[in-house]
């Protein structure tokens, strides 16, 4: 690091930062040790080791409906927000820099606004339109917060995108669609689908709105883990985090990977 | 290609959008206050009357009033039959939240006295207690109220349940009113300004619970030195987590029969009527639940079935009975609201 | 076909076609709830919905003294009509002025009997059942609540209670103006020990070699993406009395009992600064990344030490990360409401909280949605306030 590469502040802030990232990833370990209970209890030390927990985790039909059930709501949460968001990053991209502000600010709002209000508003409304407790209900909330998601990631890599060719590809004779699909598209391809792991994980982890429309019928993951916190306290919760971790490692990879073909790509893109 | 997926997957969403809209059929859903609790109603009640019937039971946890309040009067009604503590089962009925219990298809003269009320159906009286860890205090341990508020001879944390029902009676045995007498001196506005005042003593040493299995971790995790508590969650977590919990049942307790409700506007009424009459055919599995609960069961039918080890530790023994009281279920349906309201203000503060 | 395409080529009408779809569906599905939702924080809705018969003559009724027998009958009747709607109605009347819910119950067991009865014979029997329905400000708080708007809840919401004779401050036992300030306060302190806990540790990933600064962030993002409650029940363990970290404490001799460490303010910050500070570090790297090396080096180059050149020419340079990973925690802070609904004790509950109270545990809509309006108001003044001058203040800095 430039001129002070051996001073004693880099090896200050090097320790520092260690010790925070000890702070993110160490407690995480307790869950391990807690999965593996032979108690009933959310506490340590345990009492002795048994793996009843994890095959109280997959023989129990509560916590593999509550996985079916949010990979089923992610999973459309997704394939939608993709449309509805691909399609207004690419509208965004094209208006004028003003324009593109206040849509950007508008479609912010569902990030930053607290989940609460919105879940409370949702209630009521979907209450009101019959669609209280319903999967529908649950997926169209996710869809309001996990598209905005697309179209940042999506804005982001159109950024990169060279306006040029498509004015190549119309000069060339190809209808505006076709240059969408065949030059556009292939290109930001890497921002659709981090903005899919993205809207597929802000679904997937979401508790808030969830825990106002969802019901007895239709508990997601993230439903079962409040109540296995809040009031079952019992170990298997433990067992579930442990199955998050590798699965949020996984999609993290899976991220990492797709930004280094991105930034390939990018780069051959403008040898 | 893309684009085919995408239609597809829109296409399917579109479907399942149009499919679920109504909230009509589905499996009836029961609702109890989690933890072994649930487990042993899930053992002894939910999957037998899924074997007799072929109808799949539905489960969530925590009903409380407040939140039954909330779905009928949103119109958006998830559950069908609740768990309620008598007050709340006696509250909910007087303001239209539960329906009317078909009395005629049961014959009341089967259970004990008091049991039952017009919307509830009683299946099982739990005692609420004082309970302490026996490894933390080996002899000696806390025996009456007055040691649960007294925090220079026991230091440390004790647990209450977040509600006003219990906290106040036990305040008011820790402040030397004797069992007996605790709803006499809590009719008055000076005996409930006592009761508070008696809970402001040890403020900072109090933590509240929200559900059975929270008290239960926060007792072995050594956050409290002692608790009010269920008596069954105690009993049973000994076996299963090799822990040395105890009850001091001579400090006095209250005990309060649990019933079930049915939730008014839920699709499932009949089938939540014929689940009640099914726990009154069968005393045996009424049993059942007591041997893995400790809690006293309600049918006379079912005491031939309980284990003598059981018979025992149960909240309404005769021996016992001198320490206990009722939990005065006229009193709590006049007070709940407003005494929630000032207990809520006083804990948040 | 063609023409459609030429419309496409357009520049305007292609872009609202894009955007249409997601513009429409946020509206319909995000904004209007939303807009519907804190409108109940005005209207009057919820009390005329249970006595619909009585609002309509009360709106006709000047206010002063007692209204006429019709009004006692049109009570009569909408008390009988559902004992539902009469417990909301005594509900409701009971949180603008105590002792309402037994005044609207006497009724309501009173009414059964009138049913039929003339209008003098109502209003006799009402004030039988309850004096309280002869004397003048009882009706005059429901003539109040049953107009078209109200800013009872609204001022309800900042602790001001509307009274017959006007406003009044709630002094001592004041609710919810000491919440908001605790919201602010716990949402400034996570801000702040963000900000101190994540620029090292955004310095030391900016400043790593590539592939280095890979492996950090891949660290950086498994807590950020893992599920908020598999992290929380890490930290329920952790926490606890007999958990890894008290023991640690008592075997280091640090403490001889147990801490209270969670369901405590301090396990709230500490949950919420561990969920929170990817967001901070995240732009914070890039903020450092943009400097020129070669800033630093001129400065280290004229003599500076590097203390100094960092504090007068580099952490300048980075305020504008700090203000945009600061800003995105303090926001997402602010309406905190599942870490202290599972770590936190009843009064480290945030705004967040008892607006979900109030709707799904007292099934006071009007109360959470005036809530609800206070706490966007204020962000959106933050908002504003950070667009109009500190943005230009760090500008000018940097």
């Amino acid at each position: 690091m430039i001129s002070s590469e051996h001073s004693s502040w880099t090896v200050l802030a090097r320790s520092f930062a260690a010790l925070v990232f000890l702070f993110l990833l160490l407690p995480l370990l307790v869950l391990v040790p807690v999965s593996l209970t032979s108690g009933t209890l959310l506490v340590l030390p345990t009492p002795g080791y048994s793996l009843r927990w994890y095959e109280d985790v997959l023989k129990n039909p509560i916590w593999i409906n509550a996985l079916w059930n949010s990979l089923v709501i992610a999973t459309i949460t997704t394939s939608v927000s993709l449309v509805l968001g691909t399609a207004a990053a690419i509208g965004i991209w094209r208006m004028s820099t003003r324009a593109r502000g206040l849509a950007i600010a508008v479609v912010s709002v569902p990030i930053v606004t607290p989940a609460v209000i919105a879940a409370v508003a949702m209630f009521i409304f979907h209450a009101g339109l019959g669609l209280g407790g319903t999967m529908s209900s649950i997926v169209i909330g996710h869809i309001t917060i996990a598209a905005p998601f697309v179209v940042i990631t999506v804005l982001a890599s159109l950024d990169v995108f060279d306006k040029r060719l498509m004015l190549a590809a119309a000069s060339l004779g190809a209808p505006p669609g076709r240059a969408i699909r065949h030059v556009m598209l292939p290109i930001i391809l890497p921002g659709i689908l981090a903005g899919a792991i993205f809207a597929f994980l802000t679904s997937f982890d979401e508790i808030v709105l969830v825990l106002f429309l969802g019901s007895p019928s239709v508990r997601t993951l993230p439903q079962e883990l409040f109540s296995g916190i809040r009031e079952q306290m019992s170990p298997t919760v433990t067992v579930v985090a442990n199955f998050l971790i590798v699965v949020a490692t996984a999609a993290i990879i899976a991220l990492e990977m797709l930004r280094r073909r991105g930034a390939d790509r990018y780069l051959q893109a403008n040898k | 290609m893309m684009r085919k997926t995408l239609l597809a997957a829109t296409a399917a969403a579109a479907a399942l959008m149009a499919g679920n809209g109504s909230a009509a059929a589905r499996d009836l859903t029961v609702v109890a206050w989690g933890g072994v609790g649930q487990e042993a109603q899930r053992a002894a009640f939910f999957e037998p009357y899924s074997k007799a019937t072929g109808k799949a039971v539905l489960e969530d946890q925590n009903p409380v009033l407040a939140k039954i309040r909330s779905m009928v009067e949103s119109g958006n009604v998830t559950w069908d039959l609740v768990d309620q503590e008598s007050a709340e089962a006696v509250i909910g009925c007087e303001e239209g939240l539960f329906e009317k219990i078909d009395w005629s298809q049961i014959d009341r003269s089967k259970y004990a006295d008091n049991v039952h009320s017009d919307c509830g159906y009683g299946f099982y009286t739990a005692g609420n207690i004082l309970a302490y860890d026996g490894d933390r205090f080996p002899d000696n341990g806390p025996s009456s109220w007055a040691d649960f508020f007294d925090t220079a001879k026991f230091p440390g944390k004790r647990g209450l349940w977040s509600t006003p029902k219990g906290a106040l009676e036990v305040a008011l045995m820790g402040d030397g009113v004797p069992v007996s007498d605790v709803y006499k001196v809590l009719r008055t506005p000076e005996g409930v300004d006592r009761a508070f005042a008696k809970l402001d003593t040890i403020k900072d040493e109090i933590l509240l619970w929200n559900s059975g299995a929270e008290f239960l971790s926060r007792l072995a995790a050594g956050e409290y030195v002692m608790t009010y508590a269920w008596n069954g969650r105690i009993a049973t977590v000994n076996a299963s987590d090799k822990r040395n919990f105890k009850i001091a049942w001579q400090a006095g307790y209250t005990y309060v029969t649990d019933q079930l409700a049915i939730v008014k506007g839920s699709p499932n009424t009949a089938q939540a009527m014929e689940y009640i009459k099914f726990i009154d055919e069968h005393p045996e599995l009424q049993a059942e639940y007591t041997n893995r609960t400790y809690y006293s069961s309600t049918s006379k039918a079912s005491l031939d079935y309980l284990t003598p080890e059981v018979k025992e530790n149960l909240p309404l023994i005769p021996e016992r009975l001198k320490y206990g009281i009722a939990v005065d279920d006229e009193f709590w349906v006049e007070n709940l609201d407003s005494l929630t309201e000032r207990f809520n203000a006083w804990a948040a503060k | 076909m063609a023409v459609f395409a030429r419309m496409l080529m357009s520049k305007g009408l292609a872009s609202i076609l894009l955007v249409a779809p997601l513009a429409l569906f946020l509206a319909v599905f995000y904004f209007y709830p939303i807009a519907a939702f804190l409108f109940r924080g005005v209207s009057t809705e919820e009390i005329t919905a249970t006595i619909p018969a009585t609002t309509v003559l009360l709106r006709e009724w000047d206010g002063e003294g007692l209204p006429p027998d019709s009004v006692f009958a049109a009570l009569v009747s909408d008390l009988n009509a559902s004992a539902q709607s009469a417990a909301i109605l005594g509900r409701r009347l009971n949180s603008l002025e105590a002792g309402m819910r037994s005044v609207v119950r006497k009724a309501t067991a009173a009414s059964r009997d009138l049913v039929a009865a003339s209008p003098e014979r109502a209003r006799e029997g009402l004030i039988n059942a309850d004096p309280k329905w002869g004397e003048p400000p009882t009706w005059q708080l429901i003539h109040r609540e049953t107009g078209t708007l109200t800013a009872t809840f609204l001022l309800a919401a900042i602790d001001i209670q509307r009274g017959a004779d006007g406003m009044e401050q709630r002094g001592e036992d004041a609710l919810f103006v000491p919440i908001f300030l605790r919201t602010l306060v716990i949402a400034v302190s996570v801000t702040l020990i963000c900000i101190c806990l994540g620029y090292p540790v955004a310095w030391v990933i900016a400043n790593a070699s590539p592939r280095a600064s890979g492996w950090l962030m891949l660290l950086l993002l498994v807590p950020f993406w893992l599920s908020i409650l598999a992290r929380t029940a890490a930290w329920v363990i952790v926490l606890q009395g007999t958990g890894p970290l008290n023991s640690l404490l008592m075997w280091l001799g640090v403490v001889d009992a147990p801490l209270q460490l969670i369901f405590n303010r301090f396990g709230v910050i500490l949950v919420m600064v561990h969920v929170l500070l990817p967001f901070l570090v995240l732009p914070l790297i890039n903020a450092i990344r943009a400097i020129p090396k070669s800033y630093f080096q001129a400065a280290s180059n004229l003599g500076a030490p590097p203390a100094s050149a960092f504090i007068r020419v580099v952490f300048p340079l980075t305020l504008s990360g700090v203000w945009a990973g600061g800003f995105i925690v303090f926001i997402l802070s602010i309406g905190y409401y599942i870490t202290p609904a599972l770590v936190g004790g009843p009064s480290d509950q945030m705004v967040s909280t008892f607006i979900a109270f109030y709707t799904n545990q007292s099934v006071n809509w009007s109360l959470a949605s005036a809530l609800s309006a206070w706490l966007l108001g204020g962000m959106l003044i933050l908002v504003a306030l950070s667009q109009r001058v500190v943005s230009p203040m760090i500008k000018k800095v940097t």
